[in-house]
This record gives structure tokens, C-alpha cells and sequence, in this order.
């Protein structure tokens, strides 16, 4: 190992990057608008929630109940159910979201400081929404009569996801795609450009060449890493309640793992186009399907769960929403970890079989 | 000197062959070519001398044969090859998105030369690129590109140089101030591998080999193969000898 040639190649790989706006742009731009995009997208935007009521009681006090709801921002009213027919139908027509129901004896169970139930019957098929819904109704409630409970009732999805949770598995999303992007380019570009005829002429090794590659796009992907850490804190406010390091360590990990699956199938395939359509599918697909980000694993069929233990991205998700809400490492930090570390080693190892420093094969 | 230069010779060939699937590209040719001489590679298109420097330069495994370079046997370690010679393709192959500063530091680096700004500093001089360092490569006309590919294969001090057709493409002004470095390369006893389709640059040439199918037909001194073909230009000799090729 030359390190003289491992900072010449790094250098001239930042230089890329720097000349080329598009590459910049993915390694720093995308990241950040994804971040955006799907954090509003999926956590925040709740206001003007049309909702239904079906009034059994019709009293001063469940009116100012129904008020309560109106005049808030989260909702408006969209309608009045008789029956409960009616609750249904306005639900299924998407006139409503939500239907809020009050029982004849509300008033009455108030007035004596007696437990009252109301009902929201919730449209669960956007689950984000329904959920922020059932959260602010609980909340207009319990200011409105202290004894009052809510029941819910939630159509279409009844397993729904926590609020948080999104953030920290967006980020581990995110830079797994972005970091298997990232190099996915950059061994096919040199073969390419025809560029790679003239490095194999040179004495570089296998081993320069790849850790030559790899640090400049480590640096942006940690880069990537505090800068989706810092929204999840100040822009969206998601509590860290883990240590840091802890957040650092399997972050850093997890970033070298997806660089390398980038750099294998930037090696594996002949173009550049071709390269980084296998790291979108790769890394993007298993992410946001198998992971647990989107679908709960433990409702998954065996064999799919078994799958979903090969995905490194299933480990950071669970791994970054462990340490940001939980504050621990979980039950077993060091065997996520040591998964990490192994399934990088491995493709290491097919990426120094798979690349030759010679014409034959090409 | 002419007898130790017979010596050692810079490069053996032996019975090297090449396939690519059924078809042969380099086939069973043999030769050596001396320390400080300027050997040049004729033949047509496709002949085979491109494969033949490439095999030569460690990056193209021979299919069998024997090919030593300066002691070195391309087939058992061709990345010892690598360290003492210096390569040009035929097809431009800096970075275009780099400098020709940036190219040459780059390079200069993956070779590990000492004092890698005097010697940045002279290939750029030696390329007549004085002033034009900061300039993005990819905007360059042909001629600077190459004038810069060649400044990049010298600037680690090679023993053995090969040039794929370095002056393709190149203006006559420019491809005599090539053909002085070359000579001087030489004269400073670096050995030179040199294929071209120019006859006037193959009178350059101490020895010439022509290629015809992958196989070597003729070998010899510009002045012996005329004799011996008894024809009055190199031009005559070439068209003869493939056009032979081509009849049969």
C-alpha cells in the first residue's frame, strides 16, 4: 500500500466531484430535498382535516364539543351524520377523514364528573394523517371535558406507526441509497472514458485504487450524515436520546457498508448508466420495502423475515430509531454491528475479485 | 555500445500469441528489440500492434508465448512491468474534467516521482503547455492533448516507453518536435516502441517490424527493407508486402 498513491487518487476524485455540478448535486442537494420532501410529506402537514359528526347527544355541551373541533386548525367541519350508515358511507365517499361520535349520555356523564366516551372513527389508509388526527382529537377532548375518553376506531389500517420513528429511518433510507449512488459511478466512469486504460499502465494496486475511491465519498457521506442528523434535531425536532458516539459509530459503519455495495456494482457493471440503475434498485427497493422503515418486519412471512435479515439497511433503521427514541443501543448493539462490519468485508472481497487491472474481459 | 546494447535486449518476444475467442489477434510472432532504440510497429488497421503494446504493457494477458520486458515476464508479473515503462494509448486517456496541471500531478503521484513540482514543471515546459496549466483538458485541441499524454508517459523517467500512435491526429510542426523528443528519449537511452501510419516518422525508426493478420511479415532497418524488397520508399515496401497479404 502506497499512501502517496491513495491521495492522489482521492484528490483526483474530489476534483471530480467538484467539476461536476450533477455529482455534487446527488452527494449533497438530493439528500437534504429528500429529507425535506418526505418529512413534511409524511409527518407534519396535518391542518383542515375535514371531519364528520354524528351528535346522539345534541346538547349545549356536545356542541361546544363539536365546536371545540371546527374552530381548531386541524380540522373543519365536513358534514353531519344521523346513522351510523351515514358514518360509514361519508368515510368510504372521502368526504371525511374522520367522524367524530358522541353518545346520547355525554352531557350527562360530564355534568356528574362521571367517565364519558366519545368516538372517532378514522380513515386509516393514509395512516400518517389518520394518526396525527387522532392525536390532536384526543387532545381537543380531554381540554374540553377532563373525564371525557376517547375510543377509536380506525377503518382501512388499523396498524399505524408512531410519529418519530419516520424521521430517523428516513435518514437511514436516504444514505442508503445516496451513498450506494455515490460510487456507483466511479469505476465505471473510468472505464468509460477510456481512462482506465491509461491507470492500469501505472504500478497502482487494487487496494489503492478502491480506499483511493472510497474516502473522498466516505467524506460526503458523513457530510450527508450530520447535515440530515442537524434537520432531524433542529427543523423537525426529534428528540436524540441516545449518545452520540453511539449515533456516530453504527452511522459511520453503516455509510462504509453502502459505499462498498456501490463500489462492487460500479465494478460489476460495464456503464455508468447501467451501474447506478443496479444502486437505485439495489439499495432503494430492499431499503424502503424490507427494512421496517415503511412495513413492520414481525408481520412479515418467515422467509421474507429471513430476507430482511441480509439487508444491512434494516439494521441502521432499526439501529438510528433505537438510539434517537429509545436512547439505547437496543438489545444487541454489537451483533448489528458486527453484521455491518462482515457484510462490508465481504463485498470488499468480491469487489478485489471482480476488479481486474487489465484489458481481458472488457 | 552496440554490443552491449545486443546484450541485454529491453524486450524478448517469443512464439506471443493473443486470441479473443476465436480470433487471433497477435499470432505466434517473435522478436526483441534493443536497449535505446527506436522500434517502430507498422501495418494496417487491426493488424495486431496495438494488442501486441498492450500485452507488452502488463494490462492484456497473452494467451500464450513468452513476452520479457526489461528481465520482466509479462505473464507470470505484469504489475512489475508497470513500474518501468511508460504507456501511451491510442485513444487519449487523461481526464477531461481535470487541468493539465492536475493531470500531471495526478500522475506524477500514482508513480511517486520526487519533487513532483519541478517535475510537473518540466513536462509542462516540455510539452510547451507553459502557461496553459490551469486549462481544463477536455477543451484542448488534439495536438496539445497529446503533446500532454506523452509529457505525462516520460515524466516518471521510464526505461521502456511505448507510443500507440502518438501523432495521429497531430500537425506536422508538432509531430517533428515529437519525433525530437522521441530521439532524445533514446539518445538518453530509453528504449522506444513506437507504432505509426506514417512512413516518414517509420524512416525515423532504427528497426521496423510491419503487421499483417497478427503476424510479423518484415523486420529490419528502413534502409534493409527496401534492399530487400527492392522497392525505393518505405511506402512502396508497406503496400507491397500487405497488399501480398491481401492477394493471397
Amino acid at each position: 500500500m502506497n499512501r502517496q498513491r491513495i491521495k492522489a487518487i482521492a484528490k483526483k476524485e474530489i476534483t471530480h466531484v467538484i467539476r461536476d455540478p450533477r455529482s455534487l448535486g446527488m452527494g449533497l442537494a438530493i439528500p437534504v430535498l429528500l429529507l425535506v420532501l418526505f418529512g413534511y410529506g409524511l409527518s407534519l402537514n396535518v391542518d383542515n382535516v375535514p371531519l364528520a359528526v354524528w351528535d346522539q347527544s345534541n346538547t349545549v355541551t356536545s356542541r361546544d364539543l363539536i365546536r371545540d373541533f371546527t374552530n381548531s386548525e386541524a380540522f373543519q367541519a365536513a358534514g353531519v351524520c344521523h346513522s351510523q350508515r351515514d358514518t360509514e358511507e361519508i368515510i368510504q365517499s372521502g368526504q371525511a377523514i374522520a367522524v367524530l361520535v358522541i353518545p346520547p349520555d355525554f352531557a350527562e356523564k360530564t355534568a356528574r364528573q362521571e367517565p364519558a366516551t366519545v368516538q372517532l372513527l378514522v380513515d386509516g389508509s393514509d395512516s400518517n394523517t389518520a394518526r396525527l388526527s387522532i392525536m390532536y382529537a384526543d387532545g381537543i377532548t380531554k381540554n374540553a371535558a377532563q373525564t371525557a375518553a376517547m375510543s377509536i376506531i380506525t377503518a382501512y389500517n388499523p396498524a399505524m406507526d408512531t410519529t418519530w420513528s419516520i424521521i430517523p429511518g428516513l435518514i437511514a433510507i436516504i444514505l442508503n441509497v445516496i451513498a450506494a449512488m455515490l460510487t456507483s459511478l466511479c469505476v465505471a466512469r473510468e472505464w468509460e472514458n477510456g481512462t482506465m486504460e491509461q491507470l492500469i499502465s501505472t504500478p497502482m494496486r487494487k487496494g489503492e485504487f478502491l480506499i483511493g475511491k472510497l474516502v473522498p465519498y466516505y467524506i460526503i457521506g458523513v457530510i450527508d450524515l450530520i447535515i440530515a442528523v442537524l434537520m432531524a434535531l433542529f427543523l423537525f425536532g426529534v428528540p436524540l436520546n441516545g449518545s452520540l458516539p453511539a449515533l456516530a459509530g453504527v452511522s459511520g459503519m453503516f455509510i462504509f457498508t453502502t459505499l462498498s455495495v456501490g463500489i462492487l456494482i460500479s465494478t460489476a457493471a460495464q456503464s455508468q448508466l447501467l451501474a447506478s440503475q443496479l444502486a437505485l434498485v439495489i439499495t432503494f427497493l430492499p431499503g424502503f420495502i424490507l427494512s421496517g422503515f415503511v412495513y413492520d418486519i414481525k408481520a412479515m412471512p418467515a422467509v421474507v423475515i429471513a430476507i430482511t435479515k441480509l439487508i444491512p439497511a434494516t439494521y441502521f433503521v432499526s439501529l438510528l430509531r433505537t438510539i434517537f427514541l429509545k436512547g439505547t443501543w437496543g438489545m444487541a448493539p454489537t451483533k448489528e454491528l458486527l453484521f455491518l462490519t462482515l457484510f462490508a468485508a465481504v463485498i470488499l472481497a468480491m469487489t478485489m475479485k471482480k476488479l481486474k487491472l487489465n484489458l481481458d474481459g472488457r | 555500445m552496440l554490443e552491449n546494447k545486443q546484450e541485454q535486449p529491453a524486450v524478448i518476444i517469443e512464439h506471443l500469441t493473443k486470441k479473443f475467442g476465436d480470433f487471433t489477434a497477435v499470432d505466434d510472432i517473435s522478436f526483441t528489440v534493443n536497449k535505446g532504440e527506436i522500434f517502430g510497429f507498422l501495418g494496417a488497421n487491426g493488424a495486431g500492434k496495438s494488442t501486441t503494446i498492450r500485452m507488452l504493457c502488463g494490462i492484456l494477458k497473452p494467451t500464450s508465448g513468452r513476452g520479457i520486458v526489461g528481465g520482466v515476464d509479462i505473464s507470470k508479473t505484469p504489475e512489475k512491468v508497470k513500474a518501468f515503462i511508460g504507456y501511451m494509448s491510442q485513444k487519449f486517456s487523461l481526464y477531461d474534467d481535470l487541468t493539465i496541471e492536475e493531470n500531471l500531478n495526478f500522475f506524477a503521484g500514482i508513480y511517486g516521482v520526487r519533487n513532483r513540482k519541478e517535475a510537473v514543471k518540466k513536462a509542462i515546459k516540455s510539452a510547451d503547455l507553459t502557461g496553459k496549466e490551469k486549462k481544463i483538458t477536455g477543451s484542448l485541441p488534439v495536438g496539445w492533448k497529446q503533446r500532454l499524454s506523452l509529457a505525462s508517459a516520460v515524466m516518471h523517467g521510464p526505461s521502456i516507453l511505448f507510443l500507440d500512435e502518438p501523432t495521429s491526429g497531430v500537425d506536422p510542426i508538432t509531430r517533428r518536435k515529437f519525433w525530437e523528443t522521441i530521439r532524445k528519449l533514446a539518445e538518453d537511452g530509453t528504449t522506444v516502441f513506437v507504432t505509426t501510419h506514417y512512413m516518414m516518422e517509420a524512416e525515423y525508426c532504427d528497426r521496423l517490424s510491419i503487421m499483417r493478420a497478427g503476424k510479423v511479415i518484415a523486420i529490419g532497418s528502413p534502409n534493409k527493407l527496401k534492399q530487400n524488397n527492392k522497392k525505393d520508399s518505405l511506402e512502396d515496401v508497406f503496400v507491397s508486402l500487405v497488399q501480398k497479404g491481401v492477394d493471397q
